[in-house]
């Protein structure tokens, strides 16, 4: 298990250009060992710039990014196997394969890791199964496959390296509901069984109420809150100053207990709203 | 109203376009009226034929067998394919995709130019192409620059510039994010209130339920169709094929099931709060 922090982090796209743009002021956040941490946030409020701090691509303008303790980018402090340890799973990810079969894109991270052959596919069929890519798919081109293919492939190569940490930018964008929700369970479960910790960027709090256990709202390169799924979730209010949308069965909870028809606030699912109201309903 | 796009016991096989495509239908027998000026969303995952039956309604693709027209216009006669395409446009998933000038306006113009349109009227349609899509102070911009809702909108000014009868959108919303999402449905119900036969493929139930009508489409056939109440009321047949439905229908949907007098077919979170307001006086 590793644990990963950010202190104090600012980072400043284009420098001293007319174009310069403050992407992320001062920063703070620890990401629970272990869990899976929401970050949400509104198109421009800083999330990619964070993923790509996490693991080294970027490097904070000031500030530092601390793994176990340590300044990522600290003096003899190696980058490289860093990037081993936070893995990164890019927004849009099926845009980036290159290899000529699927087993070779997955493999790709742990070759160059510079593990043993049996190792290498072992790996790779371990995450593949957890990512949802069928065996049967090994030696195609990954040209050949769905949309919805290619971006379990594009995971399980990150999953293939067994980081401590794996951060995925929006890995359900775009996707039918079932791939959705079987992208979602796939993670979930690796993280399960490798004891390791997720970072998963989204704009929908619809899908982070269902799969995250923690959530940190960004706006404007700033968090706004964080907290568990149930402490954000008792501010609605901040969530919508966020622009985001807040899911229609809290919309609905929310006025019933303003009116105070149910004792409701912070419900995010249809079940516990189901539950609230039936009880409520009985007591009348 | 009268009938515009007509399939008539229609069945779409890709291998026989493509010499090394498996034999499989992807469309099978299926028939379907589409009245002008309606609005009709389709939904189903991926898969199940609403990208190829997108295609057959333009004639993109013409059917294995079967037959389809366009305002009593056969898709399959190579002298009308040019006018069916003008009539029927098209707007695709990927934003970056669909641009191809440096410009908004010149990207604008490229459909009408291929169409052989005069210079004066091309200006003129541009400009109130661009207006009806709220990106007019944009045309001298560089696509590149836009967000990914505002790149859609140049695409529907682009399909607009060609004064189609009929505008598909394939997912068009899929990639943006919430705030794009929700530029891009406006544009798409001012279309419809002005006369503009829509049809919207989507994942996003939130979207389908301002349709006059949805089309559920499972394994290349038809599996529901009806108004939005009447097709989300059948919480168990969705669920049944994986697909989401709104919160506050399911809601509405478990408080029935166990008794309680509600409207059936709740899709919205107003007349939810309503309706459940309603219940809690009556329980008094
Ligand atoms: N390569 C870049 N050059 C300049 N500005 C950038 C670059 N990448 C992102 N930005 C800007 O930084 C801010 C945060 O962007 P990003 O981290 O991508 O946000 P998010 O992932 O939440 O949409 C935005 O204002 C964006 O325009
Ligand atoms: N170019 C193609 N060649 C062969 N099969 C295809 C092609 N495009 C789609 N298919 C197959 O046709 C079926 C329907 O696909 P599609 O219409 O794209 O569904 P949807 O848009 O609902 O995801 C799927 O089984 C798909 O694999
Ligand atoms: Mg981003
Ligand atoms: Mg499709």
């Amino acid at each position: 298990m590793s644990k990963l922090t950010l202190e104090n982090v600012s980072y400043v796209y284009s420098p001293d250009t007319p174009f310069e743009k403050e992407a992320l002021s001062n920063v703070s956040i620890e990401f629970k060992e272990n869990r899976i941490t929401g970050i949400i946030g509104h198109t421009g409020s800083g999330k990619s710039t964070v993923a790509q701090l996490l693991n080294g691509l970027l490097k904070s303008t000031s500030g530092r990014v601390l793994l176990d303790g340590q300044d990522i980018f600290e003096k003899g402090s190696d980058v490289s196997k860093v990037r081993f340890r936070v893995g990164l799973v890019f927004q849009y990810p099926e845009y980036q394969l290159f290899e000529e079969t699927v087993w070779r894109d997955i493999a790709f991270g742990p070759s160059n890791m510079k593990l043993d052959p049996n190792e290498i596919d072992r790996r790779v069929r371990s995450a593949a199964s957890f990512a949802g890519v069928d065996e049967e798919l090994f030696e195609k081109s990954p040209f050949e496959l769905s949309g919805g293919q290619k971006r379990r492939v594009a995971i399980a190569g990150i999953m293939a390296m067994e980081p401590d940490i794996i951060v995925l930018d929006e890995p359900a964008a775009g996707l039918d509901p079932r791939g959705r929700d079987e992208i979602f369970n796939g993670i979930k479960k690796w993280r399960d069984s490798h004891n390791s910790t997720v970072i998963l960027i989204s704009h929908s709090m619809e899908d982070m109420a269902l799969y995250a256990d923690d959530i940190i709202v960004m706006k404007d390169g700033k968090v706004l809150t964080s907290g568990t799924v149930d402490q954000v979730f008792q501010r609605v209010d901040v969530i919508k100053q966020s622009g985001l949308d807040i899911p229609q069965i809290t919309a609905v909870t929310e006025e019933l207990t303003k009116r105070g028809l149910i004792d409701g606030n912070g419900i995010y699912t249809v079940d516990k709203a189901y539950e609230k109201i039936l009880e409520a309903l009985k007591e009348r | 109203m009268s009938e515009f796009i007509k399939l008539e016991n229609v069945t779409f096989d890709y291998s026989a376009e493509e010499q090394n495509g498996q034999h499989h239908e992807a469309i099978k027998n299926l028939s379907l009226s589409i009245e002008k000026g309606s609005f009709v969303a389709i939904i189903g995952h991926n898969g199940s034929g609403k990208s190829t039956l997108a295609k057959l309604f333009n004639g993109i693709l013409v059917p294995t067998n079967g037959r389809v027209t366009v305002d009593g216009m056969d898709t399959s006669n190579e002298d009308l394919i040019f006018d069916v395409r003008r009539r029927v446009g098209m707007v695709f998933q990927n934003p970056d995709n669909q641009i191809v000038a440096t410009t908004v306006e010149e990207d604008v113009a490229f459909a009408p130019e291929n169409l052989g349109v005069e210079p004066s009227e091309i200006r003129h349609r541009v400009d109130q192409a661009l207006e009806s899509v709220k990106m007019s102070e944009y045309k001298e911009h560089s696509p590149s620059q836009l967000s990914g809702g505002q790149k859609q909108r140049v695409a529907i000014a682009g399909i607009i510039a060609m004064q189609p009868e009929c505008i598909i959108f394939d997912e068009s919303t899929a990639m943006l994010d919430p705030q794009g999402r929700k530029e891009v449905l406006e544009t798409i119900l001012k279309l419809k209130e002005r006369g503009m036969t829509v049809i919207l493929i989507t994942h996003y139930m939130n979207e389908a339920v301002n349709a006059d009508r949805v089309v559920v489409m499972n394994g290349g056939s038809i599996e529901m169709d009806g108004n939005p109440r009447e097709v989300f009321s059948q919480v168990e047949k969705l669920r049944e094929i994986e697909l989401d439905v709104p919160q506050v229908t399911d809601l509405a949907y478990r408080l029935r099931r166990d008794g309680f007098e509600l409207p059936e077919g709740l899709l919205f979170e107003e007349e939810t709060i309503g309706a459940l307001m309603k219940l809690f006086e009556r329980g008094k």
